[in-house]
């Protein structure tokens, strides 16, 4: 039996990155295998989207434990939260932004009650003893912050003092003695001669800078006129390559990193590793796949071709096709456009790192298979 | 075809989790999704390619074909 308390644990690390959605799958999942298990439950509390979610889990918990005062503190908050719509959190942020405009411009700001914080009160239910999980909950209740998150009164401040000296400097421009209407129009729009002469000196002083900082730049190409290999491109597991009527894939996460040294009486060279792929043919002929036409390659440059007789093999041992996998590698498969499993078995060293499965025709295409086979 | 959203999810996890080597959580975390989809042939097939011997190797590879067989019979 697998240990849950890795996936707990797992789910708790999900949980301390952000990855609220996976820690929840998680926690979901061990909820159900094990409705019992009331630590996933108190933390698939911790890890909701929303209240609802957060109340099931938390009931679900008490079920199991009447008493846990973890659960039980968790539903009198939620209980007492006094969390409304939207309609009132719109009605605080414009109380709070009447009070600001009002204290800038010198008006009786609207009495008004403080908004509640309802943040405040979720972040004060410890849903369980962990450190962790308190620090999920902090995540958590991050997104829920229902503060108004307008400009800081700070930020106010500012900005009154950039506008009073914007109004200053009109007024100066309006008033003084050496500017004239007109003055102040070409100064605005930065249209009088000075500006203009300035603006000349500057982009040529620029243009001599960068003709003689780089000269070459304009001259030569930048990137030597030599054929550059094409870049590998790793695909999603999900994805499907076509190559001669073929298609095929590697359905997620039909990874295969068989570790067992040996598979049959046949030794291998280093160790085998088996790739499950699902091949369809519809090519309007039946088909063997060449032995050649599945790659993998490893970072130490390696190409590894199927070893065929081994993939029978396996499939033989397994009990024939369609037990192990629908056909063989070395089977002839029919024109019939129906996706079949076929076990791939290459022969890999063991210092392999960074496997890479490729198809014929698609070169520049593959899938990362497995970081290594140790 | 896993069983629904939250199954691919967690099946991406657990290839995460091999393809940076953490071989004990993800066959951990399959060994329970297989108890929870014990109808999922992706879940059996991944487990395969953790085997330790040709015996569990086998035994695994042929839950997947099992399972896949049941996935592909047409809804009654």
């Amino acid at each position: 039996m697998a240990d849950a308390k890795e996936i707990l644990q797992l789910g708790i690390e999900a949980a301390r990155d952000g990855n609220r959605e996976e820690a929840r799958n998680l926690f979901a999942l061990l909820t159900k295998q094990d409705p019992t298990n009331i630590q996933a439950w108190l933390w698939l509390a911790g890890v909701s989207d929303n209240a609802s979610q957060r109340r099931n889990a938390l009931e679900r918990a008490l079920q199991i434990d009447p008493q846990n005062e973890m659960a039980l503190r968790g539903l009198r908050a939620l209980s007492g939260n006094t969390r409304s719509g939207g309609t009132e959190r719109n009605r605080s942020f414009i109380a709070a932004a009447r009070e600001r405009t009002g204290a800038l411009f010198g008006r009786q700001a609207t009495p008004t009650a403080k908004p509640p914080r309802v943040s405040r009160q979720v972040t004060e239910i410890p849903l369980a003893p962990e450190d962790e999980l308190t620090d999920a909950l902090d995540t958590f209740d991050e997104e829920y912050d229902e503060e108004p998150r307008g400009p800081s009164p700070l930020m106010w401040g500012v900005l009154g003092a950039i506008a009073l000296l914007l109004i200053v400097f009109l007024a100066t421009q309006f008033i003084g003695g050496e500017n004239s209407v007109g003055d102040f129009v070409a100064t605005s729009t930065g249209l009088s001669d000075k500006t203009v002469s300035d603006a000349t000196a500057v982009a040529a002083t620029l243009e001599s800078i960068a003709a003689t900082a780089s000269p070459q730049a304009t001259m030569t190409p930048a990137v030597p006129n030599t054929p550059t290999p094409m870049p590998s491109m790793l695909l999603d597991l999900t994805a499907t390559l076509t190559s001669d009527g073929l298609t095929y894939g590697v359905r997620e996460p039909l990874v295969a990193g068989d570790r067992t040294e040996k598979l049959s009486d046949v030794p291998a060279t280093d160790r085998y590793f088996v790739v499950v792929v699902l091949v369809s043919n519809s090519s309007g002929t039946n088909k063997t796949i060449p032995a050649d036409f599945f790659v993998l390659k490893d970072d130490q440059g390696r190409n590894y071709t199927v070893n065929v007789e081994r993939s029978n093999k396996l499939v033989d041992i397994g009990g024939g096709r369609g037990v192990v996998t629908d056909v063989a590698a070395g089977d002839e498969l029919p024109s019939d456009s129906v996706p079949r499993s076929m076990a791939l078995i290459f022969d890999v060293k063991a210092d392999a790192t960074n496997l890479r499965l490729y198809g014929s025709g698609n070169p520049t295409q593959g899938w990362q298979i497995a970081a290594s086979i140790q | 075809m896993a069983a629904n959203a939250e199954c691919q999810a967690l099946l991406r996890t657990a290839n995460r989790l091999f393809r940076f080597d953490d071989l004990s959580r993800a066959r951990a975390l399959l060994e329970i999704m297989s108890d929870v989809y014990p109808d999922e042939p992706q879940i059996w097939a991944a487990l395969a390619t953790m085997a330790t011997d040709d015996a569990e190797m086998t035994t695994f590879l042929s839950r997947a074909s099992h399972a896949n067989r049941l996935s592909a019979l047409p809804a009654s």
